[in-house]
C-alpha cells in the first residue's frame, strides 16, 4: 500500500468516527433540549391504584347538602343525620328530606350527638370557636360551655356514655367535661419522663372519636398515629396504647400529618379520613389495615367530616360536591332498600 | 519519493466535503448540547447582557415608576401546571417556588420535597422531587423520635415548574409560585399569563408586587397572635 492510499484510509476512518460521534451528540442534544428536566416526573402527584379486593364498601346513597360551607356531620340516630355548616345545623332524614333548621349565631366548626348509650340519647353537641353549644332535636338551647381558656378553638367533639370531648387545636389538648358541662380534665400534656411529646399538630385537623371500650381515641397527625387515653382512670396522663404509622402504602397514613378525620365501629374497629390523597380506609381494632372505603376516584377532595353507624356503614361528608355520601360494606343490603322499608 | 495511485479529484473533494460535515454535524450537536443546558426554552430573545443566565446571576431589579403594575400569580387560583416554567420568554423562568414559614410543618416527610412514592427519608438525588435539586432540606430539632426538617428554595436551581407546590399542597400547602421581580422583564403581555389555564396572572402595583394565600395570611396573623400572646405573657 502506498502512503497516499495509506492517508487516504485514514481520513476515511477519521471521518466515520467524525460522523457517528456526531449523530450520537446530534441526538442527545435533540433529546437533552426537550423538556429534559420535567420529563421523568408526571405534574401532578398521582395516588397509588388499589386491588379491587381492597375496595370493600361502595357507595349506596348520597343526600344533597343546601350548605354553601358543610364543615361537620353526625348521625342523630339510624335514621337521621346532622350537618353543620355556614350558620345553621340541619337535620335530616336519610332519604334527603330536611327535617329540621336550626340557625346558629356564628359558623360552626364541628358537631356530635348522643347515641342511645349516652346519657341524653339525640343531644346534640355543636362546637364553635370557643365554646360549645348544647341544644335538644327540637332546635332548643339547653347550656353553653366555656372551655378554661380564652384562646380555644375547638375543632372536635366526641360523646361518650357520661362524658363529652372536646379538641383544642390551639392548647393542643382535648377537655374532657361531664353531660352538665363541667371540666373534669384534659388529655395531651406533654409528659417528658414518659417520652410523651403531646399532640403534635401542624395543619387544622385534629379529631377524637370515643369507643365503646372506654377510651378515648385522639389524631396525633404529625405522628401519623392515633392514640387511646383511658378516660376513666384520671390519673392516666399518657395514651395507653396507639397505632398508626407512616407510609406511602395504603396500609399506613400518607404524608407528613394524617388522618384528618376518624370514626370507631361498634365492633373497635376504625374507619379513618386521609388529607392528600383523600382515602377513606379501615383499620381493625389492633390497627392493622383491612381495606377502602372509598378514594380518589369516589371523592375528589379530602372528607369535611366522616361517622359510621351501627349497621358498618361509613358517611363521609362530601364538602367539595356539598353531598353526604353513604358507603356500605359490599356484601350488605342496599342501604338506601333499607331505608325505604323503614 | 513516489506517489503512487493519486486519488482523483473527485475522491479528493469528496473526503473534504465528508470531514466537513462531520465536522459540522458535531458542532450542531455540542450547540445543542449546551443550548439544552442553558435553560428548555433557549430561544429567549431577551438572554442577559453578557449572554449569562438570569438563573446564574439573577438580573437588577428593573426600575418601576410611580404607579406602574407589574406580573404576579395569585396563589389561591394558580394550580402548579408547571407552564410558568414552559411559556417564561426568559431561558429560565422568573417565576420560582417560595416557601410560607408560617404555613410550613417542618415535616420529616415533606411531600414538595420528596414524590408520592418509591423513597426514601434521605437527601440523595434519587429521592428528589424537585428536577432539579433546588430545595434544601436542613435539620431543626428533634422531639423524641420526632424529627423536625426546615425546607427553603436554591432560586438559584428553581425553574418554577411547581412540581414541589403541587406536591405540598397535598398536605400543607405552604409552597407557591411567585413571579420575582429582580429577573422578571415585566413584558406587556406576559406569556405565561396568555397560557396560563387558571387565569392565575394578574397585574398588581408595582409598590406591592407579591401576594399571599387566603391560607397564608389567615397562619401569618395566627403566628402574630401567638407572638404578642408570648410577648404579652413575657412581660
Amino acid at each position: 500500500m502506498t502512503a497516499s492510499t495509506h492517508k487516504l484510509s485514514a481520513i476515511a476512518g477519521v471521518s466515520a468516527l467524525l460522523a457517528v460521534a456526531a449523530i450520537t451528540a446530534t441526538v442527545v442534544g435533540l433529546l437533552l433540549s426537550s423538556d429534559r428536566r420535567v420529563a421523568d416526573v408526571p405534574s401532578q402527584p398521582q395516588p397509588q391504584q388499589i386491588d379491587p379486593a381492597l375496595q370493600l364498601y361502595r357507595q349506596a346513597a348520597e343526600l344533597a347538602v343546601a350548605l354553601e360551607e358543610p364543615r361537620a356531620l353526625a348521625l342523630l340516630d339510624e335514621q337521621r343525620v346532622v350537618v353543620a355548616g355556614d350558620q345553621v345545623l340541619l337535620i335530616y332524614r336519610r332519604d334527603g328530606t330536611v327535617l329540621k333548621r336550626i340557625a346558629l349565631s356564628e359558623p360552626p366548626q364541628c358537631v356530635a350527638a348522643g347515641s342511645s348509650h349516652h346519657l341524653y340519647p339525640q343531644r346534640i353537641y355543636v362546637g364553635f370557636r370557643n365554646h360549645v353549644k348544647v341544644f335538644d332535636t327540637a332546635g332548643d338551647l339547653i347550656a353553653v360551655w366555656q372551655p378554661p381558656r380564652d384562646n380555644a378553638d375547638l375543632l372536635s367533639i366526641a360523646v361518650a356514655q357520661r362524658d363529652v370531648f372536646v379538641a383544642d387545636i390551639s392548647n393542643r389538648l382535648v377537655w374532657r367535661y361531664d353531660t352538665e358541662g363541667r371540666l373534669l380534665g384534659s388529655f395531651g400534656t406533654p409528659v417528658k419522663s414518659r417520652g410523651y411529646p403531646g399532640f403534635v399538630i401542624t395543619t387544622r385537623y385534629f379529631d377524637v372519636a370515643a369507643s365503646n371500650d372506654g377510651l378515648l381515641y385522639a389524631v396525633n397527625p404529625r405522628l401519623l398515629r392515633i392514640e387511646g387515653f383511658d378516660y376513666t382512670n384520671p390519673e392516666q396522663q399518657v395514651p395507653v396504647r396507639h397505632w398508626g404509622r407512616g407510609s406511602p402504602q395504603l396500609d399506613g397514613f400518607f404524608g407528613c400529618c394524617n388522618p384528618i378525620h376518624i370514626a370507631v365501629f361498634a365492633d373497635g374497629r376504625f374507619a379513618t379520613a386521609e388529607k392528600g390523597f383523600p382515602w377513606v380506609k379501615i383499620f381493625s381494632r389492633q390497627g392493622e389495615f383491612e381495606g377502602v372505603v372509598a378514594g380518589p376516584a369516589e371523592l375528589a377532595a379530602p372528607a369535611a367530616d366522616l361517622t359510621v353507624d351501627e349497621d358498618n356503614n361509613v358517611l363521609v361528608l362530601d364538602a367539595a360536591a356539598k353531598r353526604v355520601r353513604i358507603f356500605a360494606p359490599k356484601n350488605s343490603q342496599d342501604v338506601s332498600d333499607s331505608d325505604k322499608r323503614q | 519519493m513516489a506517489i503512487d495511485n493519486i486519488p482523483t479529484r473527485r475522491a479528493f473533494l469528496g473526503d473534504v466535503f465528508r470531514v466537513l460535515g462531520a465536522g459540522g454535524m458535531c458542532c450542531a450537536g455540542l450547540w445543542l448540547t449546551l443550548r439544552a443546558g442553558s435553560g428548555p426554552q433557549g430561544q429567549s430573545p431577551q438572554t442577559s447582557a453578557g449572554g449569562k443566565s438570569p438563573a446564574a446571576e439573577p438580573l437588577q431589579p428593573l426600575p418601576r415608576r410611580p404607579g406602574s403594575y407589574v406580573w404576579q400569580i395569585d396563589p389561591d387560583r394558580c394550580v402548579a401546571c408547571d407552564g410558568c416554567q414552559k411559556y417564561c420568554v426568559l431561558d429560565v423562568s422568573a417565576v420560582k417556588a417560595v416557601q410560607c414559614f408560617a404555613l410550613c410543618g417542618y415535616c420529616d416527610v415533606c411531600t414538595g420535597y420528596f414524590p408520592t412514592q418509591g423513597y426514601v427519608l434521605e437527601t440523595g438525588a434519587e429521592n428528589h422531587l424537585c428536577p432539579t435539586g433546588a430545595i434544601n432540606r436542613r435539620f431543626v430539632e428533634r422531639h423524641g423520635d420526632e424529627r423536625f426538617f426546615e425546607y427553603t428554595i436554591d432560586e438559584q436551581k428553581c425553574i418554577g415548574c411547581g412540581k414541589c407546590v403541587a406536591g405540598c399542597r397535598l398536605m400543607n400547602g405552604s409552597l407557591y409560585l411567585q413571579v420575582r421581580h429582580d429577573r422578571c422583564v415585566n413584558c406587556n403581555e406576559c406569556a405565561i399569563a396568555v397560557a396560563c389555564p387558571a387565569q392565575a396572572f394578574r397585574r398588581v402595583p408595582a409598590t406591592e408586587p407579591y401576594l399571599l394565600g387566603k391560607n397564608m395570611k389567615t397562619a401569618i396573623a395566627a403566628l402574630e397572635r401567638r407572638r404578642q400572646a408570648a410577648g404579652g405573657a413575657s412581660t
